[in-house]
């Protein structure tokens, strides 16, 4: 309910911004390849649903990022990336706990954008991350973590104010110690999780750097 | 001790809002965009700013030496009050970055630079406080508290881009808990921020921009609705009701007047939903109300 909640008011969110945009009288055309030129802030929603998963410690998940950061011509974005999500560890795994975890993260990502005649553009992105998987009991068991990511795909700038983003991401992440209940898990020893899976992902640009 | 610590950091960053929107708003606007930066207004608003937020970061840090420390992590908290919180987290974002971009307009950048700055200052404030929650043994770093801050940081830069969405903003009122007054009767240390239950987070509307010139003569221009959300019976797990409301909002702002004072006076209350007439969707049931907060 509360992710709905959220995608909710995301989605309020652009549709208010694109009306607006469109109330300003179709000042974007020709734009298009300016917009991808200016300096401005990056406001995104990220919704990577169904995660594959390249080793024995996950299956299945699902994690929503925003971002927020400075767009720097021509060819980088830089972002913070928030990540929250959960994942299920059937029992039986090796992964010191099973069950569902809640997903916690954040990252640094930077963007290259290559050039493009046209509004679409491949692009690749790099990112390094602190990441928490939580039980989702009071104070239950959780894992501090960190690792990066790396994603290729394509970026369509629809205009001066927005951009979709189409991509698969492979991400990998070392756990290193336990938090919250950490009675729960001795002789903890860390462990590393690799994911592999798509990304969409819905940009705005609602300013530009003075 | 640490729900202790908790309610003093809240009440000192309530103070802080408090005192930067009211020093804010009763600064003159200026009339082009234009930057032309004065070194002594800057001077104080950074001073009373890191006057402020330094003491504090120390008395916080100087809890948390207590023993409260714990090592950095992330912890969702979506269910709990209901998103009420979540959008408090906007509303803050919100508040903050309008009134860091008043502080500094006045400061002599110009409107545009002012925005863009305020929203970035005010979400940077708002992830400094999240971040401090991360090494707190019994909270962590809220992904979704972070995403509400950034939501509400934005909306002023939307607005400045966007200009239709001026119609639009968002607007706070509150009235106490019977939960909240009990606990205070108990002698625990709460403050307001943290009572969920009494609070309600608007999305006023000013209708005139829908309607043509004619229709809209016939509705005063101080005149508006909202739509706001709150809850009740929150058992900090999920459990309780939402409540929807759809009420008549006021625009003081726009009622013309030649006193400054008057006209900061309104531009701050305007930040809150003033008691009115409303229709609320209290669980399943259909209320009406002639005033409620």
């Amino acid at each position: 309910m509360s992710r709905i909640a959220l995608a909710c008011v995301s989605i309020v969110w652009m549709i208010l911004v694109a009306t607006a945009s469109e109330a300003r009288g179709g000042q974007n055309e020709g734009e298009l390849c300016d917009s991808c030129r200016h300096i401005g802030l990056a406001f995104s929603v990220e919704g990577c649903p169904q995660r594959s998963s390249l080793s024995s410690y996950r299956d299945g998940g699902y994690a929503a990022s925003l971002a927020f950061g400075i767009n720097v011509p021509p060819h980088f974005l830089v972002t913070l990336n928030i990540y929250t999500g959960s994942q299920t560890v059937p029992p039986g795994r090796t992964m010191p706990t099973s069950g569902d975890l809640a997903v916690g993260g954040a990252a640094l990502e930077v963007t290259y954008l290559f050039g493009s005649a046209s509004s679409v553009r491949p692009y690749v992105a790099g990112g390094l991350g602190l990441y928490t998987y939580l039980q989702k009991t009071a104070g239950g068991l959780g894992y501090n973590g960190g690792g990066f990511h790396v994603e290729p795909g394509a970026q369509w700038d629809i205009s001066r104010y927005f951009a979709v983003r189409a991509g698969a991401q492979y991400s990998q992440i070392r756990f290193h110690n336990p938090v919250g209940d950490t009675s729960l898990s001795p002789g903890f020893e860390p462990f590393v999780v690799r994911l592999l899976g798509p990304v969409l992902r819905v940009m705005f640009f609602p300013s530009v750097l003075p | 001790m640490l729900r202790d610590a908790r309610t003093r950091w809240r009440s000192s960053v309530a103070v802080f809002l408090c005192f930067l929107l009211a020093a804010s708003h009763s600064l003159p606007a200026r009339a082009q965009d234009t930057s032309d930066v004065n070194g002594f207004r800057i001077a104080l608003v950074a001073g009373v700013t890191l006057g402020t937020v330094i003491p504090v970061h120390l008395y916080q840090q100087h809890a948390w030496w207590q023993g409260q420390r714990a090592p950095f992590r992330f912890e969702n908290d979506w269910v709990y009050a209901l998103n009420v919180d979540k959008l408090g987290h906007m509303y803050a974002g919100y508040l903050l970055s309008r009134t860091f971009g008043y502080t500094l307009r006045w400061s002599g950048f110009s409107e545009h630079e002012s925005t863009f700055y305020g929203s970035l200052l005010g979400l940077s404030y708002q992830m400094y406080v999240e971040v401090e929650d991360g090494f707190h043994k019994d909270y962590g770093f809220s992904p979704g508290d972070a995403f509400f801050n950034m939501i509400g940081a934005t909306v002023p830069l939307a607005q400045s881009t966007f200009p239709v969405l001026q119609n639009f903003s968002l607007k706070y009122s509150y009235w106490p808990s019977s939960g909240y007054l009990n606990s205070l009767q108990q002698g625990q240390q709460r403050v307001f921020l943290d009572d969920y239950q009494g609070t309600c987070v608007w999305l006023a509307m000013d209708p005139h921009f829908l309607m043509g010139p004619e229709l809209s003569r016939l509705l005063p221009s101080w005149l508006g609705c909202a739509f706001g959300v709150g809850a009740r019976d929150l058992d900090g797990s999920g459990g309780g009701r939402r409540i929807l409301s759809l009420a008549i909002d006021y625009n003081l702002s726009k009622i013309e007047t030649g006193s400054g004072f008057l006209r900061a006076l309104f531009t701050v209350i305007d930040y809150f939903h003033l008691p009115a007439p409303v229709i609320r969707l209290d669980g399943s049931k259909l209320k009406a109300g002639i005033i409620y907060p």
